[in-house]
């Protein structure tokens, strides 16, 4: 093995006697004291009246060292050589520090005794402070200290007497015992220290904190506060070198009562600190009884080596795991704790794997296996294990011409199967598992078992009558297999819960509206008006809630009287509706479309009247609000065909390009317009128009960059770095957030030597995501998107998505999902 | 860190107890003096609310209380509730180890 260099090794001989001071004092400082000793030895031939103090000290360190490190005999040669060149006071002092850390407190007192005669006039705070720390410290009787003078000897006594009290918790007493030591005592910094210590022990953390900021910097109360400042948060006065804060672990662990940690807990930390983690955990669990899931210190570092793995970067989280994958293997647990600790650590790193592996039923199998059986809580346990395992099961993605996996005989995928499998045992083991239906309930949804689902959901009802989840679930899936009226009951059911829930009531107005829309459409149009009565319970004074707004329901019964029942009292709902609206735009573009979506080719009676209102759309609300409403008749139908109505909104939106507009309504309308094809001129248009007035407009130049890049891997890195720092420099957060979004996502898919991107992708998966997107409908894609969402935030599918679906196809979504309220803009330029 | 350390109740405690140091902690650090010990408290709180977000920490927490072992038990020691001192014994023993380093 070669020895370390330092940069400073040239031969003594090479250098000058100034460049050997420096580098003896180098040493010094970095506790190379044999090497500094040699170099003061060099110099005291040169000038030994001017280095011999150095060499002592030197020499002093160095027998401190090697005592501290057990190297007793080269420890005692030092000492012998330090008696031939120092005065007796130095060698006595040092006699006092090393009979301190070879813990022999008799001796330590004897040569405390000792020097304390034989100080100089003004003997360094150093040998001062060793002699109170050896006299304290042998915690002597009176006979033992009678040589000591008189206040010396009534001081010691007073801080032995004031620390006993502390720990039989005699508060006053102790104070009372120190208060007469003067500030210049001998023991004055041990004063401080006690005093602290009962500040500390008596929840007076800022009295503690400011007299352990008091404390000289050497001798044990120092040492001593510093394991006392662990526990009151960061010191804001002193900032603990390395081996200070060992020290201070070392004492925290005595004061914790877990003294038997603490060699292990050192020597983990140097190694975890060196990046050898499972090293570091191999020197942990030597220590006696740990793992522990316990809630104290031991419970704490168990709880830490078990998690770490997943706050590591990728390759180090890997072979992390994988080293435990191979402990488990071994079977050499220490106890039962640390097979479930291990067991659930695998588990859960399966968990986080977005890819199904058999290994976690494995894993999570063998941790209920070391879960003890008569533990109260081992159906629970076992249920909400089984329910992860269950809904991670449903993700197997299996090869259609895999013969390992085929498909059963009904082409059921035996990912779902096993899935089912694993939820029904969860349903099994704790009936009361919401969590295990909900999951099951998906999972015959992916698998298309819709008699399952609402057998499942029918009996969800009737086990959890009081739960709204529960209800407005069944409700959902009732509605949408059109089976209004026992949607409507179960929605009726969870209002009764809480009549107040904006949500259920959202829900029970659309449902009523839907049922009213059918009985219309069969006829049936007295119910149909009873129904609409019912649904107008429900109703509200919102302007742009298209479900629950009164004059929008007033509206589609209009609508629906004219195009199904009676068109007189339509005509006269209609009235109603136009005179207590405060958009008649808004209400004549949402009837006209409700009416196309009615009579589908048969236009609708309000469109000329729409377009003769257009001039009133002049305000940034009113074209808002005319987005809104083609977005939600969109929603509903988007193969309608709704070019007319789309080159309505182009007119309505088009002065804002030119005409006077805020910044903000500009920002507003940019990516709402961008998620349509048909508006993205617009879009353009009126970014061109912002930038024009103001060219350095942050927001403005990130909406233009956007417009101009179909795939994340085209952005401009460099531009969008300008955008965002000229955006903090502005206050422009909204606009840093999306560059800087931005920015890493171009990051992840720019760099080639990236094999994968975060999400675990790598470029030709992607690649091979964006092919077979684009050969999916658009409900498929949908679907697609959704499942992806589980994986991967949307706002990111949707950029890998950039340039493939795009700008050709606007996603759908559910009408029942659509809500007439603005829309934030973040990273919404994407979502095409 | 350990949600049952943070409020300071057992693992055993009971919903009502959990709230009851919840209650009391957000008294003691009102959002408005001490933001971020309110937060530590609320997701502690979240975390051990009620059985079933209890048993979901114990088994699926992935959350690590500490970068390195030694941030670990300083945070431990930080988010320890005031001790009582050591017995004479166990005093001595911790003060004498100090003398090394």
């Amino acid at each position: 093995m070669s020895k370390k260099h330092h940069k400073n090794s040239r031969r003594p001989s090479e250098l000058s006697s100034d460049q050997l001071e420096r580098q003896a004092r180098d040493d010094m400082a970095a506790g190379r004291f044999r090497k500094a000793r040699d170099t003061y030895k060099i110099l005291c031939k040169q000038d030994r009246e001017k280095h011999l103090p150095a060499l002592i000290e030197a020499n002093r360190c160095l027998a401190e060292q090697l005592v501290e490190k057990g190297q007793i005999p080269e420890a005692e040669q030092v000492l012998a050589h330090l008696k031939t060149i120092a005065p007796s006071s130095s060698v006595l002092a040092t006699d006092v520090s090393v009979a301190l850390k070879k813990n022999d407190w008799l001796t330590a007192l004897d040569a405390a005794l000792c020097l304390w005669k034989d100080l100089p006039a003004v003997p360094l705070e150093r040998d001062r402070a060793a002699v109170a720390d050896a006299l304290v410290l042998a915690f002597p009787n009176l006979q033992e200290t009678e040589t000591l003078a008189r206040p010396e000897a009534t001081d010691l006594e007073a801080v032995v007497g004031a620390l006993r009290c502390l720990t039989e918790q005699r508060w006053e007493k102790a104070q009372e015992l120190l208060r007469p030591l003067p500030r210049g005592s001998l023991f004055a910094a041990w004063k401080i220290l006690v005093k602290g210590m009962i500040a500390f022990y008596t929840g007076d953390p800022e009295k503690a904190q400011a007299l352990f900021a008091q404390l000289p910097p050497h001798g044990v109360p120092v040492r001593a506060a510093n394991a006392f400042q662990l526990f009151l948060g960061p010191s804001p006065s002193r900032t603990p070198d390395e081996p200070a804060r060992d020290q201070a672990a070392r004492g925290a662990c005595c004061l914790l009562n877990a003294t038997n940690l603490a060699p292990f807990l050192l020597r983990a930390n140097q190694s975890w600190r060196a990046a050898r983690y499972t090293h570091s955990y191999e020197e942990m669990r030597r220590a006696p009884g740990f793992p522990s899931e316990e809630s104290d210190l031991a419970g704490a570092l168990s709880d830490f080596y078990f998690k770490a793995a997943f706050a590591m970067s990728e390759a180090p989280s890997d072979e992390y795991v994988e080293w435990f994958k191979q402990f488990a293997d071994s079977g050499r647990f220490n106890n039962d704790a640390e097979a479930r600790l291990t067991y659930r650590l695998l588990g859960c790193a399966e968990l986080k794997n977005p890819y199904y592996d058999g290994d976690i039923e494995f894993f999570w199998r063998s941790f209920l296996g070391f879960f003890p059986a008569d533990d109260p809580q081992n159906g629970k346990v076992t249920s909400l294990v089984l329910e992860q395992v269950g809904a991670h099961c449903a993700l197997r993605e299996e090869d259609e011409d895999n013969p390992f996996f085929p498909d059963d005989a009904d082409g059921f995928p035996p990912a779902l199967r096993d899935a089912i499998r694993v939820l029904e045992e969860s349903i099994e083991r704790d009936p009361s598992n919401l969590g295990a239906y909900f999951k099951l309930l998906d999972v015959y949804e992916s698998a298309e078992k819709d008699d399952d689902r609402d057998l499942l959901l029918d009996r969800m009802a009737d086990l959890f009558p009081r739960d709204k989840s529960v209800l407005l679930r069944a409700a959902k899936e009732s509605l949408q297999r059109e089976a209004y009226v026992k949607g409507i009951q179960y929605l009726e059911r969870a209002h009764s819960l809480d009549a107040l829930d904006p949500v259920v009531l959202q829900e029970l107005a659309g449902a009523y509206t839907a049922l009213a829309k059918d009985q219309y459409k069969k006829k049936n149009i007295n119910k149909g008006r009873h129904t609409f009565d019912l649904a107008r319970r429900h109703g509200n004074q919102d302007k742009l809630n298209f479900y629950r707004g009164l004059d929008f329901l007033q509206a589609t019964q209009g609508v629906l009287e004219l195009t199904f029942g009676d068109k007189g009292m339509g005509q006269r709902l209609m009235t109603a509706a136009r005179k207590s609206t405060s958009s008649i735009v808004a209400l004549l573009f949402f009837a006209h479309g409700i009416s196309r979506l009615n009579r589908r080719k048969r236009g609708s009676p309000f469109w000329a009247e729409l377009l003769q209102n257009r001039a009133l759309v002049a305000s940034a609300s009113a074209r808002k609000e005319v987005y809104l409403v083609f977005e939600y008749l969109h929603s509903i139908d988007e193969d309608l065909g709704w070019s007319a109505e789309s080159e309505f909104v182009a007119e309505c939106l088009l002065p804002v390009s030119s005409e006077a507009f805020s910044r903000e309504e500009a920002a507003d309308l940019v990516p709402l317009l961008a998620e349509y094809p048909q508006f993205i001129f617009l879009a353009e248009r009126i970014t061109r128009e912002a930038l024009r007035r103001n060219p350095t407009d942050p927001r403005f130049r990130l909406y233009s960059l956007f417009g101009c890049t179909s795939s994340p891997t085209d952005l401009d890195t460099a531009a969008l770095a300008g955008i965002y720092h000229d955006a903090i420099r502005e206050g422009d957060t909204k606009t840093a957030t999306l560059a800087q979004g931005a920015m890493r996502l171009a990051e992840d898919f720019g760099d080639p030597s990236d094999e994968q991107d975060d999400f675990g992708f790598s470029d030709k998966e992607i690649e091979e995501m964006r092919r077979m997107a684009s050969t999916l409908s658009d409900a498929e894609f949908e679907a697609f998107r959704q499942k992806s969402g589980e994986i991967i935030p949307l706002p990111i599918f949707d950029l890998v998505m950039a340039g493939i679906r795009g700008k050709s196809s606007p996603r759908p979504q559910p009408e029942r999902q659509r809500r007439g309220t603005w829309k934030t803009d973040e990273l919404d330029l994407f979502n095409q | 860190m350990n949600p049952y350390l943070i409020l300071g109740v057992l693992p055993g405690a009971s919903d009502a107890e959990i709230r009851s140091a919840y209650l009391d902690a957000i008294r003691k650090f009102p959002p408005e003096r001490e933001p971020e010990r309110f937060q530590t408290i609320s997701n502690a709180y979240e975390q051990i609310k009620d059985e079933k977000s209890r048993l979901n920490y114990r088994l699926f927490d992935r959350v690590p209380p500490g970068a390195t072992p030694f941030e670990v038990l300083a945070k431990f020691c930080a988010a320890s509730p005031a001790k009582k001192p050591l017995d004479f014994d166990a005093m001595k023993a911790f003060l004498r180890s100090c003398t090394t380093t």
